[in-house]
């Protein structure tokens, strides 16, 4: 019965423009290099295939590999030194930390450190920055919220929100709301999301009648 | 011989392994598992019970270097087959039907390396990966839902899929 179902939405993005060298022979030249980026090297022949792999992504673990990218790498690729804000960190971290260390590591310098870079934009490492605040909000106690304007590419659950709204207000969202439910991803279940568009008044008006099955 | 290879953790041994062993058990040869020195003393057992495949566990301790870290399971392929292939997938990484199905034509060819394009499936955080990582593969395949059926879970709980417009939408009964 549809109104005995609860609904999970999950998004399934085609990433034709991402492959990975996962299937290859191993010669006397074949191995890894490199520690945060690593690349398969030694192979003669490579062929592209359409057959692909199913990466299942938790929103909050994309964060938290945007935290240990930036902690291991500097963020992008390995850019350590050429980021300032990796060099603080490494410093706030005493030195050098791994990852393993740094995901239990909860210290008033790095929430120091969080404050005056999470509004960070325009560089390669601003959208790492944005994952680091928002892993470290799912996990610790964070006594601020950041309320700026992330850039575009720095609202992580942009493809969900956008969803919501064509699929409950049928438009794209506003700047505001768009902020707003985003933020609300991460606090609430999709269940009271989901209630607070169905119960939103500009659903009520616009709710169409024979035409659409809303599930919920 | 096709080595289905991957670097893990002990975390994942009661959650994506068996699922990985179960998906892949009739397409490759075997296992090889670079466990980081957190694997439990009985993961062997407890990972056999989901493949009629060899299993091969390397212990190589974690220590931030993932190139090292992967070179264990390309030297155990080089030192232990003349003409090994490996099928590299991550823990939260699943190979395709289609690219399973097509393993034994793709090893034959002339080329010595594939490069597979990756669909990301994104789920909202408060439904962790485990089950809904179990629902879906225990589904077995993506091609009932393209189809758009009707399944149920082992669980006995009712599940409709529905793929429209690139977008994979599941439906559980609560």
């Amino acid at each position: 019965m549809t109104s005995s179902l609860g609904i999970t939405n999950y998004v399934f993005t085609e990433q034709y423009d991402f492959v990975k060298l996962n299937l290859f022979k191993v010669t006397q030249n074949t191995h890894y290099e490199g520690d945060v980026h690593e690349a398969l090297v030694g192979q003669t022949k490579i062929t592209r295939t359409r057959y692909p792999y199913y990466h299942v992504k938790d929103m909050i673990e994309v964060h938290r590999d945007g935290s240990r990218n930036y902690v291991e790498g500097g963020s992008g690729v390995n850019l350590r030194e050429k980021n300032p804000h990796w060099v603080e960190l490494l410093s706030v971290l005493g030195g050098s930390m791994n990852w393993h260390e740094f995901r239990d590591f909860y210290s008033t310098p790095l929430l120091i450190w969080l404050w005056n870079h999470v509004g960070d934009m325009g560089n390669p490492w601003s959208s790492e920055t944005y994952d680091m605040y928002l892993w470290l909000l799912s996990k610790f106690i964070i006594p601020f919220r950041y309320e700026g304007t992330p850039h575009k590419l720095e609202v992580p659950n942009r493809p969900e929100i956008e969803d919501l709204y064509r699929k409950y207000l049928f438009r794209e969202p506003d700047e505001p709301g768009l902020l707003s439910w985003s933020s609300a991803w991460y606090r609430l279940p999709i269940t009271k999301i989901i209630e607070g568009f169905v119960n939103s008044v500009e659903y009520k008006m616009r709710k169409p009648t024979g035409r659409y099955v809303v599930w919920y | 011989m096709l080595n289905y290879c991957m670097i893990t953790e002990g975390r994942y041994v009661d959650t994506y392994l068996p699922l990985h062993l179960k998906r892949a058990n009739d397409f490759v040869d075997r296992f090889v598992l670079v466990d980081d020195g957190t694997f439990p003393s009985d993961a062997v057992e407890r990972l056999s019970k989901h493949t009629t495949k060899p299993i091969v566990i390397l212990t190589r301790k974690w220590d931030n270097n993932h190139s090292k870290q992967r070179n264990v399971y390309v030297d155990y392929v080089r030192n232990n087959d003349a003409n090994g292939w490996c099928l590299v997938m991550d823990s939260d990484e699943f190979p395709s039907m289609a690219l399973l199905s097509a393993l034994r034509t793709l090893t034959q060819g002339e080329s010595d390396g594939y490069e597979t394009p990756s669909f990301d499936i994104r789920i909202p955080h408060e439904y962790r990966i485990d089950p809904i990582a179990k629902l879906l593969f225990q589904l077995d395949d993506f091609k009932e839902d393209v189809a758009g059926n009707t399944s149920s879970s082992p669980g006995g709980e009712r599940v409709d899929i529905e793929f429209r417009y690139n977008e994979l939408r599941v439906y559980r009964t609560i």
